[in-house]
């Protein structure tokens, strides 16, 4: 089964449109969601959520989530941008709010993680640093047996230690074959870290989704003179940068003459030089 | 809904502990000082109708708003638990008044024969009223917006309680008193009540097209 599928979604504002999403998320699978601000992943995650309406087929976890939001957000963890708990609360009272929500919510999951966290349970909200605000963010997302878990940008303005606390609370959350993990991020060292597929959202198009190994397999970064460039085959490069002593350019592997030299790119390399003009699926 | 309703109480005896505390100053001490009954009441009336603009504004501040639509609970939901919580504030008010009346009998400082209980209706009653009619605009606008039109709203009811006091004054035909001769404040809650019940119907459908 898919942790969730989306058949054509979109939404249009004023100004800015996310256009025919397709993309699936199996099972047990952790997808990292990249693009630049305004490319679309908040609207995306909105739409997953039931939080917006926009246009498309929508199923998360096997069922609609227009129709059956409440019930199905039971069973997501989510956590957007900013911790959204009042300032007045504290972790004590997070505890007893979420409980009145969650059918299956787990107290004692939940201060064990806010004890593993390092986090006070009777301090206020707004005396927390932003890393512990997230962290208790998270903690909350984990603690009431989610199946899938939505996470929007959880890690950004964090330091490297926090970031890395966090990576692993989801490593930990994905030793279950049943648990699945969506997650928008501009980090994306982290998000190569982490997931096994990679979607590319740019202009609110969806560039790509690709498993992150046959991704990295798939491009190959060649440097040569522009005229060696121009000789290739068309369609091999997807993406070139041109500097004072030649360019560098993003090329389709399998396209390439033999004998070329080429390296392999990383994540970030790929969706530099694909932002800046390819188009692909 | 029993978690959003928590939130708010929490949010109410923490963030708006001193709102909280004058209302339940004003509505006792509306019991005793029976002179200044009518500025009492108004003042514990007034204070208890912002309580729900108070929570929604926190609500905004925190983007509560936006992270309740990824919580496993309705629009539906989100828009009674506020008018849930409203309706205990103004609970609040009547037990305080109702008890500090008897608590007040008791050791004689009131006489339940004089006790002013058409006050209470008065304070039960704008509470209602008001929210009833900001919180459908504070769910589609937001609360900014939604506090324009309360001003505008009490503007509009001051002006024409204000133009109606001059006429009585020019006509003897055209009179407060006159009007509301047998007429029993106690009308007054209930029909309050149905408003803030039929609010609470459009606030749902007003909220259901709400994006943030």
């Amino acid at each position: 089964m898919n942790a969730f599928e989306l058949k054509g979604a979109g939404k249009r504002y004023k100004g800015f449109c996310l256009q025919n999403v397709d993309l699936a998320l199996p099972e047990g699978c952790i997808l990292g969601l990249i693009g630049e601000n305004g490319a679309g992943k908040t609207t995306l995650i909105k739409l997953l959520l039931g939080m917006i309406e926009g246009e498309g087929e929508i199923r998360v976890l096997g069922r609609d989530i227009r129709r059956e939001g409440a019930a199905i957000r039971q069973e997501i963890g989510v956590v957007l941008d900013e911790a959204c708990f009042p300032e007045s609360l504290n972790a004590r009272q997070v505890n007893a709010v979420l409980g009145g929500m969650y059918e299956h919510w787990q107290e004692e999951e939940f201060f064990r993680l806010l004890h593993r966290l390092s986090l006070p349970e009777g301090k206020r909200f707004k005396e927390f640093s932003r890393g512990m605000k997230m962290k208790l963010a998270i903690a909350a997302a984990l603690s009431h047996e989610a199946k899938l878990l939505v996470l929007d940008e959880p890690t950004s303005g964090l330091d490297p230690i926090v970031r890395d606390e966090i990576l692993d609370l989801f490593y930990d959350f994905t030793r279950d074959e049943g648990h699945s993990i969506l997650i928008s991020s501009h980090i994306v060292t982290d998000l190569e870290k982490l997931c096994d597929y990679m979607a590319f959202l740019h202009n609110g198009k969806l560039l790509f989704i690709e498993e992150k190994d046959a991704l990295l397999e798939r491009f190959a970064i060649v440097r040569c003179t522009k005229e060696q460039c121009a000789a290739f085959a068309p369609g091999t490069v997807r993406g070139m940068r041109e500097g004072a002593y030649g360019v560098e350019a993003l090329c389709e592997r399998a396209l390439l003459p033999q004998g070329v030299t080429a390296a392999r790119p990383t994540v970030e390399e790929i969706i530099v030089f694909l932002a800046k003009g390819a188009e692909l699926l | 809904m029993k978690g959003l309703i928590r939130k708010d109480l929490y949010v109410l005896f923490s963030a708006c502990r001193l709102q909280l505390l004058i209302v339940t100053l004003f509505a006792g001490a509306a019991v005793l000082l029976e002179e200044q009954v009518s500025y009492l009441c108004a003042l514990t009336a007034v204070m208890a109708a912002m309580l729900p603009m108070t929570l929604m504004a926190y609500d905004e501040q925190s983007r509560f708003d936006r992270f309740a639509f990824a919580l496993p609970v309705s629009r539906a939901e989100i828009v009674l638990g506020k008018y849930a919580v409203t309706l205990l504030s103004v609970l609040w008010v009547a037990v305080v008044y109702v008890l500090g009346g008897l608590l007040s009998a008791a050791f004689g400082l009131l006489d339940l024969a004089q006790w002013n209980l058409g006050a209470l209706a008065g304070m039960l009653t704008l509470p209602l009223i008001v929210p009833a009619l900001y919180l459908p605009l504070a769910f589609r606008f937001g609360v900014e917006k939604g506090r324009i039109w309360v001003i505008i709203f009490m503007a509009v009811f001051g002006a024409a309680a204000f133009a109606l006091t001059q006429l009585s004054s020019v006509s003897a035909e055209i009179s407060v008193p006159g009007l509301l001769e047998g007429f029993s404040p106690w009308l007054l809650p209930p029909a309050a009540l149905l408003l803030f019940g039929l609010s609470a119907l459009v606030s749902v459908q007003l909220y259901k097209k709400r994006e943030l």
